[in-house]
């Protein structure tokens, strides 16, 4: 038989397109339009606060086209660092990646001190900050300080609330603003008088459009972060750019709906009104949106408040790790002083970087006045968006034969040229609002060049993977049985292939032997080699104990979340079984089996063999509990197989509870062809009880291996049921090997009809 | 006051509506580029201007 003895690292790829489309818009739903609206107002009029909205999304829409395409083209991680590399060389790139680190970082401080403003507001709203005695801005500070070292603390561990679980956050977060905007669609609608706020449309001209604009512009920065997740984006070459896309468009639709709701919702002459609607909102600045809000919805306050918090810690969340990892990339490629990319031995993470971020943040949010914080934000966004427009163009100039492009732009090379021009009118244009911007971004820049040029530029190393691209690879379909052994430590490795060897050999199968080393956030995917390595010697031994025996490959892949990284490699592999150790435990009570192997059984689309101390050692009498299904099917066909190698006794028994009817004989007599046992190998074994898997436990101490099917309830039915086989793999004390079969999870409809 | 209106409407109308365009098309690029993998840019502007 051939062998590969090859040892091959992969990047998990997770994320799917509506996960990265989320990470964009959670990056972009933070602080611009709840701190924008309230100042657009004031500075270009009502009509000005949506138009603002409406023409940054058509800037962005071409900003996001050049990303797109670059994105598609070198789907890597890195983003606008790595585009200019290979656009421009090295000095271009150390100039964006400082850029982008501090853009990320400022823009950070922005959520910080959002999240202060509003929660500041609130509890002022409830009587609950007088009792202090401190001033609101110097409370404001405080809460923004201690939200930032917070998220440092998390990221300094590692946890995100990336992927899933963020993606439905930010789901949530859109809804809300999408749902203001419905409403005050529907409240003009009942009382079209309120069109009367946008009278006068713009009062101080349209030459303030430019100011509001540039100021707001931070509210459109997300895809920097879609870019980032190149080597972790399912089929990247075509959802990077989608994701960019969807992303402004869903953003540039929602703002321009909030904002026409935020302007309609204050009726003239209403209670406490005494100025034209516009007026009243622009006196209020940073919280005029929240003011606005408050008088359109029941529980305004409340809701938006708890909006905000969620739209910015996410946000801030994310800027931190964004900020960070620029940071980082900078020091790995020895760009600043390579310390700086140090990981942390025990978080693995970069925490030397984190610190630098953490400092910066701190800076920005202690010293400078929330207007010039977005303001400097803004314009370092702007200036890293100008060096991507300019990139795009020479890339495809130079290198169009060279690449392989998902997405090319339309209109070009006109997009990213109005763009270029679009964005330096906007940058100029910031100083009206904050003349700090204007000295703060020039400033470090000036100070990145002055790095560049007395320190990086002699220092810096080539990296090898400045075009190189991490592609998806799918095994071919025809090939025979696949099997996938997800080994997680050495003593792990050799029990499960005591077992696969048996199942192998009956199936004839090619083995995957795979090994998954979850990477925290703020590290790349594919830096995680060189700092991840303990599993190497799991893999080196499964692979010596099984290379002469079957055609092997051994993968080591990195992945955020172990889990979906199984689930994906799976399905990436085209395998038909997927064998995995349980340690027999779970803390989590929303997954009786445990956090990776619930997700894993709930999504896997093959069979699946779990193992809970399932060694060497031959057994002689194993039990099958049946109760009919596709899953008692495949472990009695397990059972077969292990009792046809060590001349075992099975014993199918079926405990019935009195409610539900079922011929265990029948199974299997239907099976027998199928199982190859000789009729006195197996034993069918009917007993009656109120409590199955108590009797299932207590006929589990007769036997010295039990093969179970596992629940065909879907996992949220588990958390609130009790599910008998999940009861009796927790409490089993005998080996134990649940099954379950690759015919997907039935829906309670699909059962019913 | 009202000329204020009708140009914001319109740029509103237009900004959205260029948009919609963009979206739209890029996805259906993306669509056509799948349909022909592993490209480059030439080539594949090539076959978009002629319709292949």
């Amino acid at each position: 038989m051939a062998s590969d003895h090859r040892i091959s690292s992969e990047l998990s790829r997770e994320l799917t397109l509506f996960q990265i489309t989320m990470m964009g818009l959670g990056m972009m739903i933070g602080a611009g339009v709840f701190l924008g609206i309230g100042n657009a107002v004031f500075i270009a009029g009502p009509g000005g606060v949506v138009l603002t909205f409406v023409l940054n999304g058509v800037i962005a829409i071409m900003t996001a086209c050049s990303y797109a395409e670059l994105a598609s083209a070198i789907p890597h991680t890195g983003g606008a660092y790595n585009y200019t590399r290979i656009g421009f060389g090295r000095g271009t790139s150390f100039l964006a990646g400082w850029m982008e680190w501090f853009a990320s970082s400022v823009a950070g401080s922005l959520y910080a001190v959002t999240f202060a403003i509003y929660i500041i507001r609130y509890l002022d709203i409830l009587g609950l900050i007088s009792w202090t005695g401190l001033s609101t801005p110097v409370l404001e500070k405080s809460v923004a300080v201690l939200i930032a070292l917070l998220f440092v603390y998390i990221n300094y561990r590692g946890a995100s609330e990336t992927g899933k679980v963020g993606a439905f956050f930010t789901f949530g977060q859109t809804l809300f603003l999408v749902v203001i905007g419905i409403v005050g669609v529907l409240v003009v609608i009942k009382d079209p008088s309120r069109l009367q706020n946008f009278k006068p449309f713009m009062p101080n001209g349209w030459s303030k459009l430019l100011v509001t604009m540039g100021f707001t512009y931070v509210a459109f920065e997300g895809f920097e972060v879609i870019a980032q997740t190149g080597d972790e984006a399912i089929k990247p070459r075509q959802n990077l750019p989608k994701a960019m896309l969807y992303s402004v468009f869903i953003v540039t639709l929602t703002y321009a709906l909030v904002s026409f709701a935020a302007i309609i919702a204050v009726k003239a002459g209403s209670e406490g009104v005494d100025k034209l609607p516009w007026q009243w909102i622009g006196q209020f600045h940073e919280r005029g949106f929240g003011e606005a809000i408050s008088r359109l919805i029941p529980m305004g306050n409340l809701l938006l408040t708890l909006a905000i918090i969620f739209a910015s810690t996410s946000a801030l969340n994310a800027t931190i790790y964004s900020a960070t990892r620029a940071l980082y990339a900078l020091g790995r490629d020895r760009m600043v002083p390579n310390k700086i990319a140090s990981i942390s031995p025990k978080r693995k993470t970069p925490w030397i970087s984190l610190i630098f971020t953490g400092f910066l943040v701190l800076s920005v949010v202690i010293f400078l006045p929330v207007i010039d914080v977005a303001s400097s934000a803004s314009m370092m966004f702007i200036l890293l968006f100008f060096l991507v427009n300019l990139c795009v163009i020479r890339v495809r100039r130079n290198m169009g034969d060279e690449l392989n492009y998902g997405f090319l732009m339309p209109l070009f090379p006109y997009l990213p040229i109005i763009a270029i021009v679009c964005q330096s009118i906007l940058a100029v244009w910031l100083h009206h609002m904050s003349v700090i911007a204007w000295i703060v971004a020039p400033t470090w820049i000036a100070a990145g060049i002055l790095i560049y040029y007395f320190y990086s530029r002699n220092r810096t190393v080539a990296t090898e993977s400045e075009i190189q691209v991490i592609e998806e690879e799918h095994a071919p379909a025809s090939e025979g049985f696949r099997a996938m052994v997800a080994v997680a430590n050495p003593t792990n490795a050799l029990r499960l292939i005591s077992l696969t060897r048996t199942l192998c050999l009956a199936k004839q199968a090619q083995i995957e032997l795979l090994h998954m080393v979850q990477v925290p956030d703020q590290m790349p995917l594919s830096d995680a080699e060189e700092h991840l390595l303990e599993g190497k010697e799991a893999i080196t031994e499964a692979m010596l104990y099984l290379n002469p025996r079957f055609p092997i490959g051994t993968t080591i892949r990195f992945c955020r979340n172990v889990a979906r990284g199984i689930v994906e490699a799976v399905r990436e592999k085209r395998s038909n079984l997927l064998i995995l150790g349980w340690h027999g435990r779970s803390r989590n009570k929303v997954f009786p089996l445990g956090s990776t192997i619930n997700p894993i059984m709930e999504r896997v689309p093959c069979d699946v063999v779990i193992l809970k101390e399932v060694d060497h050692g031959e057994y002689k009498n194993i039990l099958v509990p049946v109760a009919g299904g596709p899953n008692s099917r495949l472990a009695l066909e397990v059972a077969a197989i292990i009792a046809r190698g060590s001349n075992a006794k099975i014993t199918v028994l079926h405990v019935s509870d009195g409610k539900k009817v079922f011929d265990p004989e029948g199974l299997v007599e239907g099976l027998r062809p199928q199982l190859e046992l000789s009729p006195h190998t197996i034993r069918i074994q009917q007993e009656k009880s109120h409590s199955v898997s108590q009797k299932i436990l207590s006929e589990s101490q007769h036997h010295d291996l039990v093969v179970l099917g596992a629940t065909r309830q879907p996992l949220f039915y588990t958390v609130t049921h009790a599910s008998i086989p999940n009861t009796v793999a927790r409490a089993c004390q005998k080996p134990l090997i649940l099954v379950k079969s690759a015919a997907r999870v039935e829906s309670w409809i699909k059962r019913w009809i | 006051m009202d000329n204020d209106i009708f140009w914001g409407v319109l740029i509103i109308f237009f900004g959205l509506s260029f948009l919609f365009y963009i979206t739209l098309r890029s996805r259906k690029i993306i669509k056509q580029i799948e349909l022909k993998r592993s490209r480059t840019a030439r080539e594949l502007l090539e076959d978009l201007k002629n319709g292949v």
